[in-house]
């Protein structure tokens, strides 16, 4: 475990320091704190007070758009800035290596959120005046804890196993771009061709159905696509294979 | 404490149609600093790699501080430090932070892994920069650890300085190091032991001076009067002499195996010549690599059996 902490640990100095000096560092995270800690609650407070999952469906944005390029710079990076051949002549286990990295690009895309969802709900309870304390809805809770951890684990194993074939970080990042748009944009475009009783059947179930049941079902299914993908990455990360694709 | 810290018996790497590395066998003593010398694509790299574990034998066996590569690869790196072809330090991190890492990856104490850092890099002079980012740092600066062409890029005073500190490590600390380098004069200056490596195969194993005498042969310089034609003619005639040459009142005469000063002098004295002085000389590694290189060839790519 204490090898896995000291990658971990290494991983996330070198996302920190990757922006350069500490006002380049600030002034790049400033706006995604903005946009998703003050300018969406601001612009939608009604409809984020009111309906309980929007605040934890919009902050699982963030590990969706963040984990896959922080792991092509976390894997992909260390192959193209020549530290790669250093770190595996270590005595660190592939195993350890693998763990830590994953673990660091993950924390980063929740700490990422958490800190987000803290903001939001300071902006949304100073603008309310003598209204009550807002808080999320339990469904919105599940979402930014449970929801973005095991969104971000995914995005995260499937970056990795994109990084692992790709020579730059450039590379893994279209490659993983390219992933995101077919499942994301070319899923929801399949059901376009889906004949029109299916689709109004679809329709009425996500309608229908208790949302926190929805939710805790596909955080069972992304779980075990977690675990299917860890394991693969796990076997796809050995030295002696990354050696050989230098 | 292994008397071998490296032994390795016809080790063998194919790569498709390649054999980057061709039977090598070897053994370095321990404490030794080794020096492996060949040209760019002679399988170098290659043959570290297997040594630390990195890639798979297809053949023979090798130890490394007793350990076997193929089964014990794990306990060969907790106990060795590499520096490849690139310095491999995290361009993103500080100079203190990349031995920090090191030093935590290798479980020194905390309050030790300070004093160590603290200690090396006041004697690299890099105390005052332990805070700047690696990437500012200049390319001597950032070779100061070491590196696999140590000395390359770096002011002859600090060359020597870090010359100086890889002898300590082998004859203070009994360290072994394996360098792989094409700089044949820091090779000659430094190691106990070469190791010439062409088209993977061992074409020598020996001290440098060794290696110098057994391909190069003997350089005798005479200063003097009287070098004539018939006079060179007698000593291109004898066995053990592979060349004379006059130039004003020097001669140069190369000797094979078997070359003794005493009966080149003789014959000289004999002839009428009037010699001032002798200098006797061996030729430098560089041209004992370049001799190995070109007699493999003619040879066909025969390695050491």
């Amino acid at each position: 475990m204490n090898d896995i902490l000291i990658v971990m640990v290494k991983e996330l100095k070198e996302f920190w320091r990757a922006r350069g000096g500490m006002r380049s560092r600030l002034v790049s995270f400033l706006p995604i704190f903005f946009v998703f800690g003050v300018f969406w609650p601001l612009q939608g407070r009604e409809a984020w007070t009111s309906v309980p999952f929007l605040p934890g469906m919009l902050f699982m944005l963030l590990p969706l758009t963040l984990a896959g390029s922080t792991a092509a710079d976390s894997f992909a990076g260390e192959r193209e800035r020549h530290t790669l051949e250093t770190l595996l002549s270590t005595r660190l286990s592939d195993r350890d290596i693998y763990a830590g990295k994953v673990l660091a690009t993950t924390l980063y895309c929740t700490g990422l959120v958490w800190a987000c969802a803290l903001i939001a709900l300071i902006t949304l309870n100073l603008t309310r005046g003598n209204e009550p304390i807002f808080w999320y809805a339990g469904i919105s809770w599940l979402l930014i804890i449970v929801g973005t951890l095991l969104l971000a684990v995914l995005m995260t194993a499937i970056g990795v196993l994109v990084s692992l074939r790709a020579a730059t970080v450039r590379a893994a990042a279209q490659t993983f771009s390219l992933i995101t748009l077919v499942v994301f944009v070319g899923v929801p475009l399949l059901v376009q061709f889906l004949p029109a009783s299916v689709q109004l059947a679809l329709a009425q179930a996500l309608t229908t159905s208790d949302m926190t049941l929805v939710a805790i079902l596909a955080g069972v299914v992304i779980a075990i696509a977690d675990l299917v993908l860890l394991a693969l990455g796990t076997a796809r990360f050995q030295r002696t294979r990354l050696i050989l694709e230098e | 404490m292994v008397q071998y810290a490296i032994e390795t018996e016809n080790m063998v790497r194919i790569f498709g149609q390649v054999r980057a590395v061709d039977g090598i066998s070897m053994r370095v003593p321990a404490g030794a600093i080794f020096g492996f010398l060949g040209p760019n694509g002679a399988g170098k790299t290659t043959t570290l790699r297997l040594l630390l574990g990195l890639l798979e034998l297809n053949g023979g066996s090798a130890r490394v501080l007793g350990y076997d590569v193929a089964t014990q690869a794990a306990s060969i790196r907790e106990h060795t430090g590499v520096l490849l072809e690139n310095d491999g330090l995290y361009g993103r991190l500080t100079v203190y932070d990349n031995l920090d890492f090191m030093g935590q990856v290798y479980h020194l104490p905390p309050r030790q892994r300070q004093e160590r850092i603290r200690q090396l890099l006041e004697h690299l002079g890099l105390w005052e920069r332990r805070d700047a980012d690696v990437t500012k740092l200049s390319k001597g600066m950032k070779q100061s650890p070491g590196h696999d062409e140590p000395s390359a890029g770096l002011d002859p005073v600090a060359a020597v300085a870090l010359r100086q500190d890889i002898q300590n490590l082998a004859r203070q600390e009994g360290t072994t190091v394996f360098l792989t380098t094409h700089n044949l004069a820091e090779a000659e200056r430094i190691c106990d032991l070469v190791g010439v490596i062409r088209k993977g195969q061992l074409l020598a194993l020996a001290a440098p001076s060794q290696l110098r005498d057994s391909t190069s042969g003997t350089t005798v310089h005479f200063s003097g009067q009287g070098f004539s034609q018939p006079v060179l003619d007698r000593l291109c005639a004898l066995p053990f002499v592979r060349s004379a040459t006059v130039a004003g009142d020097q001669l140069q005469v190369e000797l094979g195996s078997g070359g003794a000063v005493p009966e080149l002098v003789a014959l000289l004295v004999q002839e009428g010549v009037q010699i001032d002085e002798v200098h006797k000389g061996s030729g430098s590694l560089e041209e004992a690599f370049v001799t190995l290189m070109q007699e493999n060839q003619e040879r066909g790519g025969e390695g050491l059996s």
